[in-house]
């Protein structure tokens, strides 16, 4: 083949510039010791270096988060364990007060040391982290979460929430507990509340008496909260009421009237005493007396007055009935009227033959009021006395022929039975108080060693619930320790990772760059004899 | 004898002549696209003898020049192309400007507001990461942005280069053919006509046609530009429609061809095949990336509250309306008012352009730009109830009064025009382009980061069970639960459980603690007061704004209430569904980072391609570069050999005449004596 003299040239240039570039690169490598410099140079290993690199952010953010978690838990448990040795010291007291070798004088000193204890105690409840946050008041950091009211008793003004962190990808650890968890352990005694309308709830049931904790608490689980209703409905003999006592399921429950000695249900009984029946319900350790509502027309206002649902066909779900509103007015007494006069409404199913759904409203007095009506779902019916509306309902969902649904007057009360808990600090003002009264009579002497036994029960109460917190902590602090080391484990696995796709062979690369150093080494060389060849040499 | 003097003198021109082409071809060896040239001698017969010059030829050979010039083009285009993406690569490489770490840097300071949500400090500490996130967005859509500006002034310059050189092709063509028709010689003019063709072709890519002396030629697939003398403008066109794009046409007789689309060659190929196929997808995925980041940090911040007891604000700029719309130049009507792109449901945004065309039977064909998918009306369904939230392939039109609203992947957009609309209305929409440019954070201060959760679920401290409340969810902090009153939860709710089997539960409104009264879900139709209900562990239970979800077998009376979680300063309930963000799938079922980390595995492919590309192109140039030379190219060893032999035959020529004159002396002293 022909060459003509700039082809020899270009050729000669365009070599050495290419391994001058080959060069280059190595040299770059060299220096900055990756072994991939730009997305192109590999582009997968590119991605997967993004990928590893944000693993080993994720990973040292667990590790600031366990640094973090540890410091708080360790601090919890800090706190916890001078909790545990100021209830030992309490203990003690309580022992040596009540041995009964103790003069006033003596009582006293020992209660101003309670009381340092207490304000020792309250201090520790009160603890602040180094940011001035309140470790035990759940969310509510900058609230203090123990507070004195002065009267004996210390109220929680925090919540129940955990601070949460991740130390691990789906791994999270509780950094914190509320005080209400770890500090208010000793339970009150069983308290029942008394809820529903205004008035309804201030003079329909009152007296309301525990009469067994125990029984309550194990009848509360089973059967949740207890409603008592008194009916409006027709004139029975034994006047327009009647009264029922259900469970949260719907059930009536039973018991005795008046301590009657033979227990009976609950359900439609009329008052057998005026103004009000007693009611025990033995089962569940529980009495309180049912008053009478005022009669219907002499003071028994619209107010006090609900709309009770009550599913005649149980195995059907009652929701058939929506939205039930109220429309007559409160202080007058239409509904209540209506009720005396009509008695119950009912809402019956039945097919009419050709397939169709229709439904009647009934009332007990008139029969028919509405209907037959074909069903449309949300249909909505409004219950007027001829001159006023008293209520309306929605029935939204398709109903089996012959179902139906009673609607009711009624005033009604729910009996909600609730345990408080108290902290260690009512237990503290407790004891001060019983060292502080001087024991000048046996009647002293003797409330003063129940209260010291009480107390002391408390305490025990006390540090029991706070070994098991302390517990809590110490396998909250293992899984931490356990989790750092997964950590750790997987940081060196992912770095080493990284390490074999981005980091340069340096031997492999070194003898790459000697290689090229070589090769243009040898296209100059080559460049420079060639071009000096030339027949003009020799004219 | 006179024979013989007169062959001695043509041989002495004659040689005289090789001698002088010998020089040419010397002195023009570095003389780019100058081809070599050759004398051919022949022999004159009877009665004169001796040697004439047929002719002075010029050695090329046509198929390896157009070989030249059609590898010229293509290894142009590969050049431009990797240039330009070697800065894209080098960009991405840089750490400096990773979107992925200034995430995890993000993410790693949220982590101190986890850990510590009270301390005002690592609040400000996740803002000032914030922001530089904002600012690496704003960097590398600004690097795109000039690098578009960058390769428009580039294509620019280079196609008012083509004119220039047509316009002296279309000249040499004149007088080539006026120095054809007076039998002069053309060799040089020639060459310098190839050049600029081969110049061309680096610019634009072009096909020729020898048509006689003329050299015709055509760009993007026939048309014209340049024939015999004639030549065409070719003009740049900027912001029809889009002011980030540029069209390229060919003025023919008058008429305004866009080549655009057909331009895959030359250097402004390259440009343009660059700037559709890399840059334009890598900067409409940083928007997209931006678009959705902003979207659903921004949604979970909401559902938070912050050191203020209020609701969480945007956390970042509102980007779910950055989107634009432009209308081509062309159409008949104007649009009316401010046309909106609505970012709708930002999980299926996907990162392109879209145009709209108002076809021949007036109705719309929507086509992606990404993956040219064409979407027609019939394959949305019509729905007018509501003008921003409607769900997917769905429309609602009016193309006499020229309104039109559709909606596709995520995104919402509506069209109003001061007319109707006529078929060929074209509309470009550019959903996600400016996002990473308008990418902003919007909190000014730490104490407004909404680490916590505005509803405080308790349990009752004298439950039996062992249900336990597991996560409490906003679905809808505009709801009126949070909206009636700021700072409060309206109505504050138990929920109670009832004994007998299945469990049931009942939800209280507490808004009276003494007399609780069943609670009404608004969401149904008429509104439902949720008593009885069924219970299954671990279903969220629905109220209204918000969810709820509780694990576990409760008793009968056990309850849960919830409230406004006022001054609940050290919950980080919300951090850390923020947190969780990073890992959630919410790219088009992919993470953000994961996202990124495709965006830089797709460039560095495209410049790995590129670069094989470039270097296969390169050596094939090289080769046809060789084979052009060594045929038309000036070798300096033959041309002295050449030297050396012109030089004797003309020294032996001188001595032709010495020796006829020898002759004539010798026959006049023989004469005369």
């Amino acid at each position: 083949m022909r060459v003509s003299t700039q082809q020899i040239h270009n050729t000669g240039l365009s070599q050495m510039l290419n391994t001058q570039t080959e060069l280059a690169k190595s040299n770059e490598r060299i220096a900055s010791q990756k072994a991939i410099l730009r997305p192109s140079d590999d582009p997968v290993a590119s991605a997967q270096i993004l990928k590893l690199e944000r693993e080993l952010a994720e990973i040292n953010k667990y590790a600031d988060n366990l640094n973090a978690a540890e410091r708080r838990l360790d601090l919890s448990e800090t706190v916890l364990t001078q909790f545990d040795t100021a209830i030992d010291r309490l203990s003690e007291l309580a022992i040596q007060a009540g041995s009964g070798t103790y003069n006033d004088a003596d009582r006293a000193t020992m209660a101003d040391e309670v009381k340092q204890i207490q304000s020792f105690l309250m201090s520790l409840m009160n603890t602040k982290d180094s940011q001035g946050e309140f470790v035990f008041a759940g969310s509510l950091g900058t609230t203090t979460p123990y507070v004195d009211n002065g009267d004996g008793t210390f109220t929680y003004n925090g919540d129940d929430s955990q601070r949460v962190i991740e130390v691990g990808s789906d791994l999270r650890v509780a950094m914190t507990d509320s005080g209400r968890s770890i500090f208010s352990v000793i339970g009150d005694d069983l308290q029942v509340n008394v809820l529903g309308q205004a008035s309804n709830r201030s003079d329909l049931a009152t007296n309301v008496m525990v009469t067994d904790s125990d029984e309550l608490a194990e009848y509360v689980a089973e059967h949740g909260n207890l409603t008592a209703a008194i009916k409006v409905g027709l004139d029975t003999g034994d006047g327009n009421y009647t009264y029922s006592v259900r469970d949260s399921s719907g059930a009536a429950v039973s018991g005795e009237v008046n301590d009657s000695g033979s227990a009976v249900t609950f359900d439609g009984l009329p008052f057998t005493t005026s103004p009000m029946d007693m009611l025990a319900l033995s089962d569940a350790g529980l009495r309180f007396d049912l008053n009478e509502l005022p009669a219907v027309g002499a003071g028994l206002d619209d107010s006090r007055l609900s709309v009770g649902v009550y599913q005649d066909t149980p195995e059907v779900n009652s929701t058939r009935v929506n939205n039930v509103t109220l429309l007559s007015d409160p202080a007058g007494d239409d509904y209540a009227q209506f009720a005396a006069a009509e008695g119950d409404v009912s809402v019956s199913f039945t097919n009419d033959g050709s397939g169709n759904l229709t439904y009647t409203v009934s009332t007990e007095s008139s029969g028919a009021i509405l209907g037959p009506v074909s069903y449309v779902p949300g249909d909505e019916v409004t219950i007027t006395d001829g001159v006023n509306d008293l209520y309306s309902f929605t029935i939204d969902e398709a109903q089996p022929a012959g179902a139906s649904v009673t609607l009711r007057a009624q005033a009604e009360v729910t009996l909600q039975p609730e345990q408080n808990h108290h902290t260690i600090l009512q237990t503290t003002e407790e004891f001060i108080r019983a060292l502080e009264t001087p024991l000048s009579s046996q009647e002293a002497k003797n409330s003063f060693s129940t209260a010291v036994s009480k107390i002391m029960g408390e305490f025990t109460e006390a540090k029991e619930g706070n070994l098991s917190v302390i517990t809590q902590l110490g396998s909250r602090l293992n899984s931490v320790e356990s989790a750092r080391e997964v950590n750790l484990d997987y940081e060196l696995f992912t770095e080493s990772a990284l390490s074999a796709i981005q980091d340069l062979d340096m031997a492999e690369a070194i003898s790459q760059f000697k290689l090229q150093e070589m090769a243009l080494q040898a296209s100059q060389a080559t460049f420079a004899k060639i071009n000096s060849l030339s027949l003009f040499n020799y004219l | 004898m006179s024979g013989l003097l007169n062959i001695g003198v043509q041989a002495l021109t004659s040689n005289q002549m090789a001698l002088d082409i010998t020089g040419q071809n010397i002195s023009n060896v570095n003389t780019v696209g100058y081809s070599r040239q050759q004398v051919e001698f022949s022999s004159r017969a009877m009665p004169q003898y001796g040697v004439s010059i047929d002719d002075i030829s010029r050695t090329a050979d046509m198929f390896a020049t157009r070989q030249l010039w059609t590898d010229t083009a293509v290894s142009a285009a590969s050049t431009s192309f990797v240039t330009q993406a070697n800065e894209l690569d080098n960009i991405l490489a840089s750490s400096n400007s990773s979107i992925s770490a200034a995430m995890d840097e993000f993410f790693s300071a949220l982590q101190t507001g986890i850990d510590d949500p009270l301390s005002v400090t690592s609040r400000e500490v996740v803002l000032a990461e914030a922001g530089s996130l904002a600012k690496r967005f704003n960097t590398l859509s600004h690097f795109y942005e000039s690098q578009n500006t960058t390769i428009l002034n580039k294509v620019k310059t280079e196609v008012s280069d083509v004119t220039q050189i047509s316009r002296q092709v279309a000249d040499l063509n004149k007088k080539i053919s006026y120095a054809d028709a007076r039998g002069e010689r053309t060799s040089e003019l020639e060459d310098k006509r190839e050049e600029l063709v081969r110049q061309l072709s680096e610019l634009m890519g072009v096909t020729t046609q020898q048509d006689g002396s003329d050299i015709n030629v055509y760009v993007a697939g026939g048309q014209p530009l340049v024939i015999g003398s004639e030549y065409s403008e070719v003009n740049v066109v900027t912001g029809v429609p889009d002011p980030d794009d540029i069209k390229i046409s060919v003025n023919v007789s008058g008429n305004e061809i866009f080549i655009g689309q057909d331009l895959k060659t030359g250097t402004v190929g390259g440009l343009l095949s660059y700037r559709d196929e890399v840059l334009v997808p890598a900067w409409n995925e940083l928007g997209r990336l931006a678009v959705v980041f902003a979207d659903t940090m921004n949604t979970q911040h909401k559902q938070g509250m912050d050191l203020e007891n209020t609701l969480g604000i945007d956390f970042f700029a509102d980007l779910n309306n950055s989107g634009e719309m432009i209308a081509y130049t062309e159409n008949s009507t104007k649009i009316a008012g401010s046309p909106a792109v609505t970012v709708t449901d930002s999980s299926k945004l996907k990162a392109t352009d879209y145009v709209i065309t108002i076809n021949d039977t007036n109705e719309f064909v929507i086509t992606r730009t990404s993956d040219g998918a064409r979407f027609a009306e019939a394959d949305f369904t019509e729905d007018g109830s509501d003008p921003v939230n409607q769900a997917d392939m769905t429309y609602f039109e009016d193309i006499e009064n020229g309104s039109l609203r559709l909606s596709i992947d995520g995104i919402t957009i509506n069209i109003d025009s001061e007319n109707g609309f006529i078929k060929g209305d074209q509309f470009l929409i550019k959903p996600v382009r400016d996002g990473a440019q308008d990418f902003a954070l919007n909190l000014t201060s730490g104490r407004q980061l909404a680490l916590a959760s505005p509803v405080r679920g308790t349990a009752a401290v004298d439950n039996n069970g062992a249900a336990a409340i597991t996560s409490v969810d906003i679905t809808d902090p505009e709801d009126y639960t949070f909206g009636a009153a700021k700072g409060q939860m309206s109505p504050p709710v138990e929920i109670v459980f009832n004994a007998g089997s299945p469990v049931t539960y009942s939800v209280l409104d507490m808004s009276d603690p003494e007399n609780p009264v069943p609670y009404a879900l608004n969401s149904t139709t008429p509104p439902s007061l949720l008593t009885g209900q069924e219970y299954t562990s671990g279903q969220p239970i629905q109220l209204n704004g918000f969810s709820v979800t509780l694990e576990g077998v409760p008793k009968a009376g056990d309850s849960f209430s919830f409230d406004y979680n006022t001054d609940g300063v050290s919950d980080n309930t919300n951090a850390l569904k923020l947190s969780d963000l990073q890992q959630a799938q919410l790219v088009e079922g992919t993470s953000y980072q994961d996202v990124y980390g495709l965006l830089v595995e797709r460039v560095g492919t495209e410049t790995r391609v590129a670069q094989l590309q470039a270097e296969a192109d390169a050596t094939v140039l090289k080769n046809s570069t060789s084979v052009r030379d060594s045929i038309a190219g000036v070798n300096l060893d033959e041309e002295a050999a050449n030297l050396i032999k012109f030089q004797q035959a003309y020294q032996a020529s001188a001595q032709l005449i010495s020796a006829s004159r020898t002759l004539f002396d010798t026959l006049l002293s023989v004469s005369g004596g």
